[in-house]
């Protein structure tokens, strides 16, 4: 009985210790409901610009796909779209996904120097070279693979299922079909076909401004 | 030239009415000539607000329809005989006006009238855009609350839109004891997320419910409320005077003063 009015007491000549600052929250809420309000944009065509720049980014530079950030910012009634694209490294040049090293090359320069070691070549060298360009284009864009974790079984990607990826696949499915057109020459770009009903009717469920956890998500999930 | 302002918030129960009885009772306690007009049809509470409501003959509708002239509809306030309200009808939706018919009846208005302070409706649909189809000029309402700040940004974008450009903020309600604890918006918080120029900031006070209660504006007492000054300042302001913010900070809060409150000395 005691030790409640004592508290109460010391609380009363203190102050209540650590007093959350609602004012803080009110503040942060507002700024984005009012940044949305203010565009008048819908979720979809929201989260397919967002989709698209990603793809455009990621022809040129690897980006950081955990701490990517896009966010809607107003100022004195103007708004403002924010993407934060953190980069890991510039794309060694030829590497891009529009421009796929041809391993046949490879086998066809050492043809040429001598045709007697081109005959010797046997099969198992011209699979690991195959193996090797398919890690490097995966390596350098993992996030275009997760559609595929079902039909290949690949190592890699045994783990991404679930409704994460899939959203994101069929979103960056989406953006591969404006992006690549004519140079469908890797099989990255194999879910084009399907995409552009996908383009032309934006699936409701694809959420908001979610999709940056999503596809972080997804990313330490392929990474194991 | 008249001055025809349209008091408008988008959320519903933040004061607009309040504000437009005291606001309107203050302006033409500084001689203005000052028409009130309520445009909330179906849902009309100005008259009560001014304590108007056992005088109403004829409404806006029946000026209207010919059955009465402008001047029969007017109610003349007794306390302040340059103070007159045009009645909203009670009976009909405000789906009953079209924004030309108000045009029209605020346009006979400025004939006599040199200031019209129009009682919008809440929401974004008919009423709101009957009560802003004359408005020259707004004041937004709102409360340091995220509905009411929500509420407020739309509609300053649909004024904006309307080709309504003066438009000013009154922030009312607001509570300095909870901004000091900072759990509530300070004033600066809300012009700083709505940008559009301040007119000035009432107090959220008791008096303000006492005052409806007798339908007698918080402007008309002997000895003006903390709400009744912020309302008096804000018409001075409307009319070009340069009347600083009242000061509403509260006294510090400290060890002492807790003692002192503690051992029941008011400080």
């Amino acid at each position: 009985m005691a030790i409640p009015i004592i508290s109460d007491l010391l609380e009363r000549l203190f102050g209540s210790g650590e007093d959350p600052h609602s004012r803080d929250d009110v503040k942060r809420r507002l700024q984005i409901v009012l940044a949305h309000d203010r565009l008048a944009l819908d979720p979809q065509t929201l989260e397919m610009m967002r989709q698209e720049i990603i793809a455009v980014v990621s022809r040129y530079v690897e980006v950081d796909f955990e701490s990517l950030e896009f966010s809607l910012a107003t100022n004195e009634r103007v708004t403002a779209l924010t993407a934060n694209l953190p980069i890991r490294r510039i794309r060694p040049l030829g590497r891009g996904p529009d421009q796929p090293i041809m391993p046949e090359q490879e086998v066809e320069k050492i043809e040429l120097a001598s045709p007697a070691e081109a005959l010797a070549l046997d099969a198992q060298d011209a699979e690991a070279a195959l193996r090797r360009f398919e890690a490097n284009t995966r390596d350098a864009h993992p996030y275009l693979d997760i559609d595929r974790s079902g039909l290949d079984e690949d190592e890699d990607e045994s783990g991404t299922t679930g409704t994460n990826n899939s959203v994101l696949a069929e979103a960056e499915a989406a953006t591969s079909t404006d992006l690549a057109v004519g140079e469908s020459v890797d099989d990255s770009f194999r879910a084009s076909d399907d995409s552009v009903a996908l383009l032309e009717e934006p699936t409701p469920e694809i959420p908001d401004m979610s999709i940056p956890e999503a596809s972080a998500h997804a990313k330490m999930q392929s990474d194991k | 030239m008249s001055r025809i302002i349209v008091m408008t918030s988008g959320k519903g129960g933040v004061g607009k009415t309040t504000c437009t009885a005291n606001l309107g009772m203050a302006l033409a306690k500084a001689g203005q000539r000052v028409a009130v007009v309520d445009a909330d049809f179906g849902l009309r509470n100005l008259d009560l607000l001014l304590g108007l409501e056992n005088r109403i003959v004829y409404t806006a509708l029946d000026v209207l329809a010919g059955e009465c002239r402008l001047d029969q509809a007017l109610v003349k306030d007794k306390r302040q005989p340059n103070l007159a309200l045009l009645p909203a009808a009670q009976n009909r939706s405000k789906e009953s006006i079209k924004p030309e018919q108000m045009k029209r009846l605020i346009k006979a208005l400025t004939k006599v009238y040199n200031f019209i302070l129009i009682d919008s409706p809440a929401g974004i649909e008919m009423g709101f855009r009957n009560s802003i189809a004359a408005a020259r000029e707004a004041i937004i309402v709102t409360t340091p609350e995220i509905s009411a700040v929500r509420d407020a940004d739309r509609v300053i974008g649909l004024l904006e839109a309307n080709d309504i450009k003066a438009v000013r903020l009154v922030i009312n309600r607001l509570r300095p004891a909870m901004v000091a604890a900072e759990q509530m918006m300070s004033v600066k918080d809300v012009q700083g997320i709505l940008s559009i120029p301040l007119l000035g900031v009432i107090p959220d006070d008791e008096q303000v419910i006492v005052s409806t209660n007798k339908g007698e504006p918080l402007v008309l007492d002997e000895k003006l409320s903390k709400a009744g000054i912020a309302f008096t300042n804000v018409s001075q302001r409307l009319q070009g005077e340069k009347v600083p913010l009242m000061d509403l900070s509260i006294p510090q809060d400290n060890f002492f003063t807790r003692l002192k409150r503690l051992f029941g000395v008011s400080s």
